[in-house]
């Protein structure tokens, strides 16, 4: 396998940064859920019911993410081309 | 209703007043956690450190690894969309905001200044800022950065001090499910001091935590918000001022309404578990 060049790497981390609050908000989910199945407690998955708008709150913000939403620009919501955000 | 964030420079090179307040808010919060930590480690009686809270060298520098790249990634991406001004801001005001409240709720509860026990953290990092390990203030950072963003970025046409009270309500949704999990004696992250049934608890966590997190996160971006707009109004050095003078202010109202509330609690209210399936 070829080694990635400089740009390669940080044409991930570009991707990595604009999409930073995504993952560290779905990181911190997954540990919540982690930890919730290491209690052996059935009744604690009910309270996933209260994390469920964040997650989805927090994944369709991806998406807009991926979408290119360009929130630098004073007109928010103005769609800017995919990558716009990142760039 | 105007829906844009005052947007700053994303692109300039550090200038001189973003430098000397980097450096500045870099060797306070440095110092006192160059202090803080061998006294955490080596004095654990000066603070009536909990026996329980120390030990697992490699469980401590991964947390703090992971708490300080993610900070680092979310800082770089709030450069990017917020620049640097507001991102400073956003970093130093949520460490010192986030640590002050947290160490005067830990160290209040230790010794006894009030008539109710708080919480005490069991797991940290390797770093402490006074008894609050730094892997919490730079989590409560991403936290609160990637609830805004995740709110202006989902409900992109309210205005940004809409956001900033709907990232508190995010942040208490998800703390509705953290903090039974992570304050259970299995986890064990952080316990809460006061006995059961000695005061209303939702889920085993007593209740004024719950609104404690949704005003803790929105208090502080309605101020941050507001800092914003000075920016662009007055210039940085007025809108850091306001900001710096606002953030203990708005912390003292924060613990001012939180305590109260609990007082009112455990005054008039049932001391019971508002729980089911041992919850």
């Amino acid at each position: 396998m070829a080694a990635p060049t400089a740009s390669g790497w940080r044409a991930w981390l570009d991707r990595i940064i604009r999409y930073a609050p995504v993952i560290s908000l779905v990181l911190g989910w997954l540990t919540v859920i982690a930890a919730a199945a290491t209690l052996h407690k059935p009744a604690i998955w009910w309270l996933t019911i209260f994390t469920l708008p964040v997650l989805g709150s927090t994944l369709y913000a991806g998406y807009r993410v991926h979408q290119g939403v360009d929130l630098r620009d004073p007109a928010v919501g103005r769609e800017a081309g995919p990558g716009a955000a990142s760039k | 209703m105007d829906a844009a964030i005052p947007v700053g420079a994303t692109s300039e090179a550090l200038d001189d007043f973003d430098r000397r307040l980097l450096i500045g808010a870099a060797i306070g919060i440095g110092l006192v956690v160059a202090v803080s930590t061998p006294v955490h480690f080596l004095a654990p009686s000066l603070l009536h450190v909990p026996a329980a809270g120390r030990g697992g060298f490699g469980q401590r520098l991964g947390l703090d690894l992971i708490s300080l790249t993610m900070t680092a990634l979310c800082a770089a991406h709030s450069v990017r969309t917020f620049g640097r001004t507001a991102t400073i801001l956003f970093i130093i005001g949520s460490f010192v905001f986030t640590g002050a409240i947290e160490n005067f709720l830990v160290l209040s509860g230790r010794f006894h200044l009030l008539p109710f026990g708080t919480y005490t953290f069991i797991y940290g990092g390797l770093l402490y800022f006074v008894e609050v390990p730094v892997a919490i203030c730079l989590g409560w950072f991403t936290i609160a950065y990637s609830a805004f963003f995740v709110m202006h970025t989902v409900f992109r046409r309210i205005n940004p001090l809409w956001s900033a009270l709907l990232a508190g309500v995010f942040a208490m949704c998800l703390d509705l499910m953290e903090d039974p999990v992570m304050s259970s004696p299995a986890v064990n992250a952080w316990t809460w001091l006061q006995k059961p049934h000695s005061t209303l608890t939702l889920f085993s966590v007593p209740v004024y935590n719950y609104p404690g997190w949704l005003g803790v996160i929105a208090l502080f971006e309605l101020l941050w918000v507001k800092a914003r707009g000075w920016e662009q109004q007055l210039g940085k050095p007025v809108a850091t001022r306001r900001f710096f003078l606002g953030v203990p202010l708005v912390a003292a109202v924060y613990l001012g309404v939180v305590l109260g509330f609990e007082f009112f609690v455990r005054a008039h209210l049932p001391h019971v578990n508002l729980g089911f399936g041992g919850l």
